[in-house]
């Protein structure tokens, strides 16, 4: 006998919950929003919060888009992907311009995203201030009173040590000039694309229990210094080994046979359109 | 197998209207009514869609106006809702299209704390009409912030609320989100990030310059 499922997973009561701490959190940019996590039929950890927010905000008319570090075929994407869809029916793409929900764990697709497209990023660790302060009864303080010395002193003591920061994703932000938020675990070359973006940005955190958001058009600030201004990853000088692009996040990889270093686009689905468009330059 | 139950699918679509609409303040969304309302309903479908989309029983929510007795009476039958006073209550519902219930919801509404500014009440106002463009007797809105490129404008039947919100002089994060909702079942919010400028009633309107 088969299973008879609820539109979308869940039943209304759990949509509810979560779509009221959705409304919160775009209320409230980058304020994280406790929400009563639900029980997932993946592990915590694996991307339950970003399941749970896209089966509150998916419809029959959703085309859907499912990316782990960057690529739809990789295990935690496929099988996320196939519980919605099996739940849902919704139609599922990798191209990222016929998405209207994208969910992702760890990047922003190059593409930019369009205002009628949803992104919805897997969160591991919603506090930017958790490095240094255990207690969620103290963060909630130091969120309160904009008290965010720890999160500055962090990046201070990593230019001490290293000369620069190095925090190679999930750099701290600061959004609409209140909350410091932690971006997900997104390089730095995704980060700028959170400020004044055109499309919605929802966080979920399932094991954490949080879901907080990014509105469009709302300023998205990584956190630096005058004299150590924030830069993303430089691939200066290398381009993807496929499609030849050069203006991308990379993924540096090596050649089992020769040993040779080489490069290729993360985003898979970009790389897949510029190699059908012809583009190989 | 899919169990496609028509509420589900009414409520998901009034959803996204809904978080369009606060996601850039000054859209304005559409929600339909659920297929059996209206039997009982002592307010408008739409209006009791916007209401049930987010109000069940995790909450807790109030009704003012004339007739908040029967609409409390019948929300509490229809989501096992738990009834607060205005100034506690998560949903503050002002199922009547008038300045005076308007300013009075407006007022009560708690704007959370510092520490939790999500405890910060959403209210549900019934206004006669929403529209994008102006019109006799409606007022316009100038609005500004997070979602809002660099202005968007709101035309609405009542807007004494906007000087009720100002009012409140909140200090952010706290604060109250506001949804619009008329009878036609347009839809448009205004969370505590926008900021209201230039409040101007159109020609013919009742009122003058008011802000």
């Amino acid at each position: 006998m088969r299973q008879l499922y609820n539109f979308a997973f869940f039943d209304e009561a759990s949509k509810r919950e979560i779509r009221r701490a959705i409304i919160k959190g775009v209320s409230i940019p980058g304020h994280q929003i406790p929400f009563a996590s639900r029980e997932m039929p993946i592990g915590r950890g694996w991307g339950t919060g970003g399941l749970q927010v896209t089966l509150a905000l998916i419809g029959q008319d959703d085309v859907l888009k499912v990316i782990d570090q960057g690529a739809d075929d990789s295990v935690n994407a496929v099988n996320i992907k196939k519980l919605v869809a099996e739940t849902t029916d919704v139609e599922v793409t990798e191209k990222t311009q016929r998405a209207s929900l994208i969910q992702s764990r760890h990047r922003i697709p190059e593409q930019p995203l369009s205002a009628d497209q949803i992104l919805v990023l897997q969160v591991p660790m919603p506090e930017p201030l958790r490095n240094f302060e255990p207690s969620e009864a103290k963060t909630r303080v130091l969120h309160a009173e904009a008290d965010y010395t720890g999160a500055w002193l962090g990046l201070f003591d990593q230019i001490v040590r290293y000369g620069h920061t190095v925090t190679n994703a999930d750099h701290p932000c600061l959004v609409e000039g209140r909350y410091v938020m932690a971006p997900s675990p997104i390089p730095r070359f995704d980060t700028m694309r959170l400020n004044m973006a055109q499309n919605l940005t929802l966080l979920g955190a399932g094991r954490e229990k949080k879901i907080y958001a990014v509105p469009p058009f709302t300023h998205v600030h990584p956190l630096d210094f005058e004299d150590y201004p924030f830069a993303v990853e430089s691939f200066e000088g290398k381009s993807c080994r496929l499609c030849g692009a050069t203006d991308v996040y990379l993924d540096e990889l090596v050649d089992e046979e020769t040993g040779k270093t080489y490069y290729q686009c993360n985003d898979t689905a970009y790389c897949q359109q510029r190699r059908e468009e012809g583009r190989n330059e | 197998m899919i169990a496609n139950n028509v509420e589900t699918h009414v409520a998901q679509r009034a959803f996204r209207q809904v978080l369009e609409a606060f996601a850039r303040p000054g859209t304005i969304g559409q929600v339909d009514a659920f297929p059996k309302s209206g039997e009982t309903a002592p307010v408008p479908g739409c209006f009791e869609t916007a209401v049930r989309l987010f109000v069940d029983q995790a909450v807790t929510f109030c009704a003012v106006g004339a007739a908040s007795q029967d609409v409390a009476r019948w929300l509490t039958v229809q989501t096992h809702a738990k009834q607060a006073q205005a100034q506690g209550a998560d949903f503050v519902l002002a199922p009547v299209a008038s300045d005076a219930v308007h300013a009075e919801a407006i007022a009560q509404a708690k704007p959370g704390t510092l520490e939790e500014p999500e405890k910060g009440a959403t209210v549900v106002l019934l206004v006669d009409s929403i529209s994008a463009a102006p019109a006799k007797g409606l007022t316009r809105l100038e609005l500004s912030g997070p979602g809002i490129e660099k202005t968007a404008e709101l035309y609405v039947s009542q807007a004494e609320w906007a000087h009720a919100r100002a009012e409140r002089a909140d200090e952010y994060p706290c604060g109250i989100e506001i949804l619009l909702v008329d009878g036609e079942g347009n839809v448009a919010a205004l969370p505590r990030t926008t900021r209201i400028e230039n409040t101007l009633a159109c020609l013919g309107g009742s009122k003058g310059e008011v802000a």
